[in-house]
């Protein structure tokens, strides 16, 4: 049986990551979901005829979707690193590709999915139901950010791309930092990037003094902030998941 | 096979072995044995692939543990010393552990938790103690591994439960498996042994099958304490005397009193069982 990659090994390794994990995950998306009922019900209580707008709404499920992802390494694999309780995950006869790409699949495709889906459909119930505040449904009317017009075309596709690269790179991090350290894990990871996004925000405010461009010159030079952000992301997040995969493969116990 | 040759190992600054050789053999049952701290559950997660060698080599049937390959992973289990639970029943745990092991039968599985009273489809959280570690070993064992690691498997289990855990492992093994047990414990393993392994702070102080052991060394139960005894300890009814076996006496090996005759004669028992 081939050492590296076995699709019927990784079936195997999928279903049960998925049925030892399932009260795990399942506990947080019950979370999320019963907040936009909860969110109703105050509303009717406290605040009858105020009406909660669809982009909002969409706006936060996009929000409680990236929490997830970045949440799910923490929750799932939280002992995947663990000297005691690891062993068992190290040990599975598996391989350490198939035992990443398991992984990856729950934080990056199943978890996120399955809450977006439910959200999807507790929203569209929500907006059935008579005297709720929910008016329109999701996706009845595009979302107008109102984007000056610096921000057409190609902007607005790198802006676009920049937001999956930069929640992918999330995601990378978040795997990472859950195979680094030992205890506290979200926590810890999530004080890491608030520290880097500071650093980089000041020093990009310093950059910013004395600045005075048009608005062509200042499309272009936005233009290119963007592209090499999407780089940078793009190669944060392959060097996160690699060395999530290298972690796997040479962790001790 | 498990050949250990001129192996180091520290955790950072702190040396476990240094130039550690010894070989398992396939057919057999080993106990390893040892005070506190000095290696024994480390030598089995080296063994198992869950720790790499400072230095030398650790092979099991041509694979290097470390690299964990899943083809030497379904062919080894370990049982740790502290067990960590999972959720839902035992038959459904072992049913979807044994998807990993080409050799898993079910119905060893359904026999084992018969021979050790437990409930394979009650939820494994409301066990006890002693209750989920038979339900772990159950399921370690209907997995037909040919290597088998267990650390401290007798300890939480009750007497009647011990009983069965010899007969079980004894019938378990054949001409293809190997056992390793390290135990505190001797008394749970005595008659199940094949070979014994002595560690100390240095390495192996003895690594012999029970027939050399008890062909060397003679283990006799007397009124008095004898002169020319290597180890001497009071029981109720008398004293043990372990002497070196100069006319070929047949004798029943008691391996608490070995273990501590090694410890107290460590040059002279390696120079006997020349394992240096």
């Amino acid at each position: 049986m081939n050492s590296t990659f076995n699709i019927n090994r990784f079936w195997h390794l999928f279903k049960k990551e998925g049925f030892e994990n399932f009260k795990r995950f399942a506990t947080m998306i019950y979370l999320l979901w019963v907040i936009p009922i909860f969110t109703v019900l105050v509303n009717k209580i406290f605040r009858p005829g105020y009406i909660t707008i669809s982009d909002s709404r969409l706006m936060t499920i996009l929000f409680f979707t990236s929490l997830l992802m970045v949440l799910t390494p923490s929750r799932l694999y939280a002992n995947y690193n663990n000297n005691k309780t690891g062993i068992y995950r190290a040990l599975l006869p598996a391989s350490n590709l198939e035992k990443f790409l398991s992984m990856l699949s729950y934080c990056i495709i199943i978890t996120p999915l399955l809450y977006f889906a439910g959200a999807i459909i507790i929203d569209s119930i929500l907006t059935i139901i008579p005297g709720t505040d929910y008016k329109n449904f999701l996706f009845s009317t595009s979302i107008n950010l109102n984007y000056p017009k610096l921000f057409e075309s190609r902007m607005d596709l790198s802006i676009i791309i920049l937001l999956i690269t930069s929640s992918i790179m999330q995601i990378g991090i978040f795997s990472f930092f859950n195979m680094v350290f030992k205890k506290h894990k979200f926590s810890k990871t999530l004080l890491l990037v608030f520290a880097i996004t500071l650093l980089l925000f000041i020093t990009g405010t310093k950059f910013d003094e004395g600045c005075n461009l048009t608005h062509d010159e200042a499309y272009h030079i936005m233009f290119k902030v963007m592209i090499t952000l999407i780089i940078i992301t793009s190669l944060i997040a392959i060097a996160t998941f690699y060395g999530t995969y290298y972690k796997i493969r040479n962790q001790k116990y | 096979m498990i050949s250990i040759n001129n192996l180091d190992f520290n955790y950072q600054k702190t040396k476990v072995f240094k130039d550690l050789n010894i070989t398992f053999e396939k057919g057999k049952i080993y106990g390893l044995l040892g005070e506190n701290g000095v290696g024994k559950t480390t030598l089995l997660k080296l063994i198992c692939g869950l720790q790499k060698p400072t230095k030398g080599s650790c092979i099991v049937d041509n694979f290097i543990p470390f690299d964990r390959n899943p083809n030497f992973l379904n062919n080894i289990f370990f049982i740790p010393d502290e067990i960590v639970g999972y959720n839902g029943t035992s038959e459904k745990y072992s049913r979807n552990l044994g998807l990993f092991y080409p050799n898993y039968d079910h119905e060893y599985f359904i026999k084992i938790c018969h021979d050790f009273e437990i409930d394979p489809t009650k939820n494994y959280k409301t066990m006890s103690f002693g209750q989920q570690k038979k339900a772990i070993i159950a399921s370690a064992l209907a997995l037909k591994t040919e290597y088998l690691f267990l650390d401290e498997p007798t300890n939480g289990l009750d007497i009647p439960s011990k009983a069965s855990l010899r007969k079980i492992l004894a019938n378990y093994c054949n001409e293809k498996t190997t056992l390793i047990i390290s135990t505190h414990q001797v008394k749970d393993v005595e008659n199940l042994l094949d070979n014994i392994i002595i560690l100390d702070n240095e390495g192996v102080i003895l690594a012999a099958d029970t027939v050399s052991i008890a062909s060397k060394l003679f283990f006799s139960y007397d009124q008095e304490m004898r002169s020319d005894a290597l180890y001497s300890e009071m029981l109720p009814g008398g004293y043990i005397n372990v002497i070196l076996n100069d006319n070929n006496e047949e004798s029943n090996i008691n391996i608490e009193a070995l273990f501590n005759t090694a410890h107290k004669n460590k040059e002279l028992i390696k120079n006997i069982f020349n394992n240096i």
